[in-house]
């Protein structure tokens, strides 16, 4: 009887190891190419504008007397071309920001703050190259991976006072920055929670795997024809997202 | 037998086409906003022509019974469902080629200066006797109604039935609305904004200023407002005068209410975050910092154009 109930349970075993090999196989041959990467992300970002004014009190910066020193939130895209996909995968990209903050505008003579906005918007856009390590996950079903990206950035930005770009003396509120970033991240991906509508995504749309991410960006754009107190747009800052790989 | 089968038929048939039986739904509509069901104009637009159109949104399917042609006119009382009066103003009756049996929509003018109201001097359906231009302040509500006749079909045809559309209404208003309510005031750079509360009536308020060498005041802005309360910003003006400033309402018809009672104020000189940024010292000029910003890109074109000449160079 033991010997029975043993045979048919190493049939079972058998018979369902076989189906999920068979799963497994067909999952892998049921995928479809993958190129690109595209990436969708919330930050929220202080820039360093005060860091040149360090010598000033707190009270006399410019960003925490205008904005209260908090930070603006920023949305970015990101879209990648992946060109080698042996170790890891390396990708050049593009991506696209935005992030605005307003504060009260300040009377010249009480320096008080007065019932008129003032803004500070910038557009970050970044050329940049992508190294994911999915070596692991795509071996050993580990759904994490870690990554790095290195970026030349540009960022065009500009100040309102009451609804348009401001003026002191001659000069204009906007201008163009130029810098360099650094990114190291750590994606989930998000296929293992639901395989079977991952594969559904996949089949229907052609995304083959769904990531949650968080990453670390260290931003300088200071680095090329800045002065001494130029508007600094430099960053340290948190980026998190969600990311599509089709 | 028979008689009760004949008679179950007949009931039969007769309950399935009456329920099958759709009349037509008329609506007349304008033509720039179908959504609206009022044209509001004034004094200005008494040369104007309207585009009108109708609309018949379902479809009758009892092609042989009888139908008349849809008459559309205007008149300054009720819409009657038996069609126009007589001193109403007809515009042409849509008819076959495009039936109303099927949904269907088309369009006509009307000169809003032929509208009863102003071109009768009695009308039997108590019409105001004043022309489109008239100085008197009044409102007036008119109308631009459709009717069609039809037979319902419920088995068989059925007798001839008058059908009203929904009219379209016209109002000439030269009333003007109430002027504003100042709740608050406040001084800007080289402007001024207010607060304000308005009637329902209103759609628009526009601000005025006076500075000390103007002859008069002078229109600053105008501002749409979907609710009774909004405010308002005066632009343009020098810092540091003292300004007489004044808000007016207006309404759809573009009547202009009379001013608020004025009040003085001075623009002051603010600073944003860019005035803030250079009275700390920043030393930023704005605009690019090209020369030096694009100096890796540059950099980048120069090696990418040395290695292709390697490349060229090699047998």
């Amino acid at each position: 009887m033991k010997t029975t109930l043993t045979l048919a349970c190493a049939l079972v075993a058998a018979t369902t190891s076989a189906q999920s090999f068979e799963l497994s196989s067909t999952k892998k041959r049921l995928e479809s190419p993958r190129s690109m990467y595209f990436e969708a992300k919330l930050s929220p970002f202080t820039p360093l504008l005060d860091r040149p004014f360090l010598d000033l009190a707190e009270a006399e910066r410019p960003y925490y007397a205008v904005f209260g020193g908090g930070p603006m939130l920023m949305g970015e895209i990101e879209l990648d071309y992946q060109f080698f996909q042996k170790f890891g995968s390396l990708a050049a990209g593009l991506s696209v920001g935005y992030a605005e903050k307003y504060g009260h505008s300040i009377d010249a003579v009480t320096k008080r703050q007065v019932d008129q906005s003032t803004g500070l918007q910038i557009i970050p856009i970044k050329a940049l190259l992508a190294y994911r390590f999915d070596w692991v996950k795509e071996r050993y079903k580990i759904p994490l991976v870690p990554y790095a990206k290195a970026a030349f950035v540009v960022m065009p930005w500009w100040i309102t006072n009451g609804g348009s770009v401001e003026l002191s003396g001659i000069t204009r509120g906007s201008g163009l920055k130029f810098g360099l970033a650094g990114v190291l991240g750590l994606a989930l991906e998000m296929d293992f929670l639901d395989p079977r509508l991952a594969r559904d995504f996949d089949s229907s749309v052609g995304v083959n795997h769904t990531y949650l991410f968080a990453e670390a960006t260290l931003q300088e754009m200071n680095l090329f024809g800045t002065t001494a107190r130029g508007i600094d747009l430099s960053s340290k800052h948190f980026m998190f997202g969600l990311g599509f790989e089709f | 037998m028979k008689l009760r089968f004949a008679i179950l038929c007949t009931l039969l048939t007769g309950s399935a086409a009456l329920a099958q039986a759709v009349l037509p739904r008329i609506a007349i509509i304008r033509v720039d906003n179908p959504n609206v069901d009022t044209y509001t104009f004034g004094v200005g637009q008494c040369n104007d022509t309207l585009p009108v159109g109708w609309s018949n949104t379902l479809t009758t399917t009892n092609s042989w019974c009888t139908q008349n042609p849809l008459k559309i006119w205007a008149t300054s009382g009720d819409c009657l469902d038996t069609g126009p009066g007589a001193d109403d103003t007809r515009y042409a009756d849509v008819s076959s080629p495009v039936p109303l049996r099927t949904i269907g929509n088309g369009t006509f003018l009307a000169k809003i200066a032929e509208l009863p109201a102003f071109k009768a001097a009695t009308t039997s359906d108590g019409g105001t006797l004043l022309p489109c231009g008239s100085p008197v302040p009044f409102t007036k509500t008119q109308k631009i109604c459709g009717s069609v006749d039809y037979a319902v079909f419920a088995g068989v045809c059925g007798t001839v039935s008058h059908y009203a559309a929904v009219p379209l209404k016209l109002v000439y208003d030269t009333e003007p609305p109430s002027p504003p309510t100042v709740t608050s005031h406040v001084p800007q750079d080289k402007g001024v904004r207010v607060s304000f509360t308005v009637g329902t009536d209103t759609t628009a308020v526009l601000i005025e200023a006076q500075g000390p060498t103007d002859p008069d005041y002078l229109p600053l802005a105008e501002v749409a407002v979907t609710s009774t309360t909004g405010s308002i910003k005066g632009e343009h003006l020098e810092n540091n005068v003292a300004y007489s400033v004044r808000l007016r309402a207006k309404d759809a018809a573009g009547n202009v209410s009379d001013p608020t009672d004025a009040f003085m104020e001075t623009p002051i000189l603010t600073l944003g975050f860019w005035g803030f940024y250079k009275n700390a010292g920043g030393t930023d000029g704005g605009g690019c910092s090209v020369g030096a910003g694009l100096m890796p890109l540059l950099l980048a074109a120069f090696a990418f154009r040395r290695s292709r000449k390697q490349v060229r160079r090699q047998p």
